[in-house]
């Protein structure tokens, strides 16, 4: 699909417009209390815009989701190539990566706070638990996929591990790990939100949940709108356009 | 050592015996798990010669190229392996689709070989096709990427597994003048895997027939033809074709239980 429809078509629009529809609706059945009205919403929203101390918070947010999701890309991606190299290692990782997967957010959240105290490294830590698994996942997938015939070539003309990794391994894995990192940024925008509500001095999480605690109730539903906003931009200005620059270069495969 | 039922003696097209092979293999075996594989098997590959390797299907003909290129490790035996570089031909070409077919080429080149992988594709009549991608190619095309990319890096050793298997006919016969043409008699030692008897007595001087399981060697047969003139060739070539086949047919009635 090219640039110009994922912007341009309407149904992704027609869906959002609809959930605001729905929201207003509900809104005057509601009292104020539960569901404000969406206008009075942007409007709370775009005063905690206007105040310095919310963009900083969004900024330490930004920060500890980029950190969590590279550390589990690279850590993804060098424990599902090191598992590669031997079967009895990958076997033997597998029910590591499941525990890790297995254990829900707020088992990983206390040991965090436990191991690393209250900052930015609790959230880290729960967006890598989260994410790295995914990224794990996929790598070892995209290694299984390799055409047999492929890696006795590499074999046979003793290409160089340079070559190999470059040449071979990541332009295999890059389309599985375009929509594994995807579903890991996700994953650790969410995870990390969470975590910094009850782990951190600082973020959209601990702002969120302060908001809550002392009942102001449309700055909650505001901070939760530009949580929202911030996680569809993510989405449609990183991930969508890194998956159609990757396809892009990997058009003939 | 083989049955030696089809043995001819070997003649002036034969590369010297005196010459150093550059692979020798020693009652080599390799078993798999439920009985197929290869077993001991004897054989020593000259410069400049064309050996082929025929025979039923899965009696361990590509095993024997997989346990030459060390892709297989053999389960008893020795290989002694004299040559200083190798070129295999797969069966599937095993082109990267991300890469254009110079690029698949220069993959096997240090990079101060690299213009040799143009020379390469030249050679194989695909230089106006250097710059397309595997999937822009026919299939008969991408397998002559593969041909070039065996033999860009100046092999002493060929290794061919069936590589006009996949072909349809104008193809495979068009490729089939391409590596007499072009490729045979520049002193490559080359091994050719095919289950398509013609194929093999057209190219090869000597003539490998394995049957069994595990497969073994049940036939050797020279091919003086190939110093012939196109008019006696055709008559000898389509002698020692009966005679391949009937080592074939010989074997898979009497002892081969391979599908």
């Amino acid at each position: 699909m090219s640039k110009r429809r994922v912007w341009f078509s309407w149904p992704p629009w027609a869906g959002l417009l609809g959930v605001v529809a729905l929201w207003m609706v509900a809104a005057h059945q509601l009292p104020d209390a539960i569901l404000p009205d969406p206008w009075v919403v942007s409007l709370e929203l775009g005063s905690i815009l206007l105040s310095g101390d919310h963009w900083a918070n969004t900024g330490v947010t930004l920060r500890n989701v980029v950190v969590s999701f590279l550390l589990s890309l690279l850590g993804g991606v060098a424990l599902g190539l090191w598992a590669a190299r031997s079967p009895t290692l990958q076997r033997a990782l597998h029910p590591v990566i499941v525990l890790i997967e297995a254990a829900p957010h707020i088992a990983w959240l206390v040991l965090a706070v436990l191991w690393l105290g209250i900052g930015m490294g609790p959230p880290v830590l729960v967006g890598v638990s989260m994410a790295l698994p995914l990224i794990y996942m996929a790598t070892s997938h995209g290694i299984a996929q390799i055409d047999r015939g492929i890696t006795d070539m590499a074999r046979l003309f003793q290409l160089s591990w340079y070559k190999r990794l470059t040449y071979i391994l990541l332009p295999h894995l890059a389309l599985t790990l375009a929509g594994a990192a995807s579903g890991a940024l996700s994953v650790s925008w969410r995870a990390v939100i969470m975590a910094e509500a009850f782990a951190s001095n600082a973020g959209l999480g601990q702002s969120l949940w302060g908001s809550y605690l002392y009942g102001q109730v449309t700055s909650v539903y505001a901070q939760v709108l530009w949580i929202v906003l911030l996680g569809l931009a993510l989405e449609y200005l990183l991930i969508n356009p890194g998956r159609q620059f990757i396809e892009r270069r990997l058009q003939h495969a | 050592m083989p049955d030696g039922t089809y043995s001819m003696q070997p003649t002036h097209y034969s590369p010297p015996r005196t010459q150093q092979p550059v692979v020798v293999l020693d009652g080599v075996s390799r078993i798999f798990a439920g009985g197929g594989g290869l077993s001991s098997v004897d054989l020593a590959v000259s410069s400049g010669e064309v050996v082929g390797v025929t025979g039923t299907s899965g009696c361990g003909k590509s095993t024997l190229l997989r346990l030459i290129a060390g892709l297989e490790t053999a389960s008893s035996g020795t290989i002694e392996r004299n040559y200083n570089r190798l070129g295999m031909v797969f069966q599937e070409p095993t082109l990267l689709p991300w890469l254009t077919a110079q690029e698949n080429v220069e993959l096997v080149l240090n990079p101060s070989e690299r213009p040799r992988a143009r020379e390469a594709l030249r050679r194989v009549g695909l230089e106006s096709a250097a710059n397309q991608y595997p999937a822009q190619l026919s299939g008969g095309m991408r397998q002559r990427v593969g041909i070039a990319r065996a033999l860009a890096g100046h092999p002493d050793l060929l290794l061919m597994d069936e590589p006009f298997s996949n072909l349809d006919y104008l193809n495979r016969t068009e490729l089939l003048e391409l590596v007499r043409e072009r490729v045979l008699g520049a002193g490559v030692a080359v091994i050719f895997v095919s289950h398509d008897v013609r194929e093999i007595v057209q190219l090869c001087h000597r003539i490998l027939v394995i049957g069994g399981k595990p497969g073994r060697v049940k036939a050797e047969l020279h091919n003086p033809a190939l110093a012939h003139g196109p008019q006696r060739r055709h008559g000898s070539l389509a002698n020692l074709e009966q005679r391949v086949l009937a080592a074939i047919r010989g074997h898979s009635e009497a002892r081969c239980n391979c599908s």
